[in-house]
């Protein structure tokens, strides 16, 4: 059993005066016990509104899903104060930001401790009063178990000096090290799942090489599975099992991640893998995918990426299908289900997607000049 | 490494009563760092430490006339303030006053600032309709004339410490609910709130345990601020005859009392007059090294 299942997420922002946005619409979304999931896609996909979905702190957002199961339980049937428990317990929650999202004023330690408090095995107690006198009184004393449990976190995610750094704010520390201090307070509850979103966008390469090594061994080590969304296609062929390729609110492929490097399915799939800048020196510019996405609503019907896709024909006005095509590798592109034979897309040529223009196969056989949106 | 973090080292923590000390180096260091600071901490612990052993320090007693030396100058033998026109004692008096005018002030604005940051925090926090119809009920409050206020509870309840307490405190709500949901509308925008959420935090947790900290310097300020301010406001009470029972010494009411004779006696009210100010001064110079002090992003003891 998937340890979270969601299946047709639709997620819909009411606008005053003006028509909804539908941010999300229509994903699936499957993360397996022990697996690093990745959730890929570009700025505006979705891609953190179906992860913040599930901690279901989307304030004046419509979610609806035909499934919505965390450990085969619909958590959009639990109650505010079931997910209290949820939140931190059993799903961590690691953002992009770490210098905002760590409370400035406390100490890294005591907001770790808090969480271990509220949620770990620690026989403190955590009541209003106590938990007020720590923070504007005494701070949480180092011999106390939740202390001792906040260092031993730290120590956990790779920081040297756990002691040292746990009494230490968070502006006194590098962006690295705070993310390492987000990361062991995600770890404070022993969640099964941890939602990391863009975990490493703030850091230069180096010190995002060491994060990903970090949750990779989390995730092998201490049986977490995580949910990493990211932008960066060489951050998930480093780190992730599995991934989903998000496009304009909807899935275009899902794959292990060997199959997605090796055998990408979807057009717009190939198209970000052609866009990943080669190592060494390359002189001219770095290959794109022509045009921009949509907004939410402006989207075409059918298939969001059939404006800028070079193998659109007819058939993509139609509702997204769903295609297998392998074992645990699916997209939804309608090349496979209405085509014998999808063909090769023609992303390799170049020069003609640059001039807007790029020829493709219809249905005929024939060659046709399709217009591809420039902008 | 464990240099770079401004020496908040684990090993050499001392502790009294098991709370941990090196909390308070920072405002140690901020208090003794600046003689600004100092000056602050040392007039309000003077005044304070005046005002609660009056009855052991002062050399007279405060309601005793003595019709032979009335209008005593300064620095006459026995009466190092001299006497007042009934011939009491004026360092004695002022000592008592203190206990009215710096109990008075600092309960009143500790009352304003509970109910007003209550307030402001709730209707900062949730924003919306709750935002609206608790910020409605603060601009009334601001609308009201304090003075009017207390007019009226002297009318109603006749002249007492809490009465003038009550309107003071009322005065002052709405400068605390207006500074603090200020603070709280753009404190929870930040990602830490969220993340606060994340760890399954309620909203009254969130509220008091991770907003309310990051909140605290500029509600120092104002507390500082306004505590001086009260004690103006008491004084302007004794003075217009409806603050304390009038022959109970308070700072305003010595004020009040010498200013007919400041032709003949300027002391009556010129001592009161450089208590208040002193106090006020105390006060503020106190507050702004508090909000240094917790203010663990700023520049350290920087003024």
């Amino acid at each position: 059993m998937s340890l979270l299942d969601v299946e047709n997420l639709r997620v819909t922002f009411p606008v005053d005066g003006g028509p909804d946005v539908r941010a999300v619409d229509g994903v699936d979304i499957a993360v397996e016990p022990g697996e690093i999931h990745g959730l890929v896609g570009e700025s505006g996909s979705g891609k953190s509104v179906t992860a913040r979905s599930v901690m279901r702190l989307l304030d004046g957002a419509v979610v609806e899903a035909d499934r919505f199961d965390y450990r085969g339980e619909d958590l959009y049937a639990k109650s505010e104060a079931e997910m209290r428990t949820i939140r931190g317990d059993d799903i961590g929650m690691v953002f992009q930001d770490s210098m905002s999202a760590l409370n400035p004023v406390m100490t890294v330690g005591e907001q770790i401790a808090e969480v271990v408090r509220h949620h770990g095995d620690v026989d403190e107690s955590a009541g209003l009063l106590s938990e007020l006198r720590r923070k504007y009184v005494t701070g949480t004393s180092e011999t106390a178990p939740s202390w001792r449990r906040a260092v031993e976190l730290l120590e956990t995610v790779g920081i040297a000096d756990p002691a040292d750094v746990a009494t230490t704010y968070p502006h006194q520390l590098s962006g690295g090290q705070r993310q390492r201090v987000m990361i062991a307070q995600a770890l404070g509850g022993d969640p099964s799942l941890i939602i990391a979103d863009e975990p490493t966008t703030a850091l230069d390469v180096t010190v995002e090489a060491g994060i990903l090594d970090e949750l990779r061994r989390l995730c092998d080590e201490m049986d977490v599975s995580i949910l990493l969304i990211t932008h960066d296609l060489g951050v998930v062929a480093e780190t992730c099992d599995s991934v989903t390729v998000m496009y304009s609110g909807s899935v275009m492929e899902r794959a292990s991640t060997e199959q997605l490097f090796q055998h990408p399915a979807h057009p717009y799939t190939k198209g970000l893998l052609r866009s990943v800048p080669e190592g060494g020196a390359t002189d001219g510019e770095l290959t794109t995918i022509p045009g921009s996405a949509p907004e939410p609503t402006e989207r075409p019907d059918g298939c969001p990426f059939r404006d800028r896709c070079p193998a659109a024909f007819e058939a993509c006005a139609d509702p997204l299908p769903e295609h297998v095509v392998d074992a645990g590798h699916a997209t939804r592109c309608h090349l496979y289900t209405e085509r014998d034979d999808p063909g090769e897309v023609a992303w390799d040529a170049d020069a003609d997607i640059d001039a807007g223009v790029t020829a493709v196969t219809d249905d005929s056989g024939e060659p046709s000049p399709t217009e591809v949106t420039d902008g | 490494m464990g240099a770079d973090y401004g020496g908040y080292g684990s090993d050499d923590t001392t502790r009294l009563f098991g709370v941990r000390l090196d909390r308070f180096d920072r405002l140690r260091e901020t208090l003794t760092g600046d003689y600004k600071a100092t000056f602050g901490l040392t007039t309000v612990i003077l005044f304070v430490l005046a005002a609660i052993f009056a009855p052991e320090l002062a050399p007279f007693d405060p309601m005793a006339q003595e019709y032979a030396i009335m209008q005593a100058p300064s620095l006459s033998s026995a009466h190092p303030f001299g006497t007042d026109s009934f011939g009491r004692d004026l360092l004695s008096r002022m000592m008592y006053g203190a206990r009215i005018s710096l109990g008075v002030s600092l309960v009143a604005v500790t009352i304003g600032a509970v109910v007003g940051i209550g307030l402001g925090l709730v209707a900062g926090y949730f924003g919306g309709v709750v935002d609206d119809a608790l910020m409605r009920f603060v601009d009334v409050l601001w609308a009201f004339p304090w003075l009017l206020i207390a007019i009226m509870l002297v009318a109603v309840f006749g002249q007492g410490v809490w009465n003038v307490i009550a309107a003071i405190a009322f005065a002052y709500i709405d400068d605390f609910a207006r500074l603090a949901r200020g603070e709280v509308l753009s404190i929870r925008e930040e990602e830490f709130v969220l993340a606060a959420k994340n760890i399954g935090l309620s909203d009254t947790r969130i509220m008091i345990e991770e907003v309310l900290p990051n909140a605290v310097a500029p509600l120092i300020v104002q507390f500082t601020v306004l505590v001086a301010r009260a004690m103006l406001a008491e004084s302007t009470l004794s003075f217009l005859g409806i603050g304390v029972k009038p022959t109970t010494p308070t700072w305003g009411a010595l004020l009040g009392q010498g200013r007919s004779l400041i032709g003949q006696a300027w002391w009556i009210s010129i001592i009161p007059g450089i208590a208040i100010v002193v106090t006020v001064l105390g006060i503020n110079l106190f507050g702004d090294a508090l909000r240094d002090a917790f203010d663990v992003r700023g520049e350290e003891g920087s003024p």
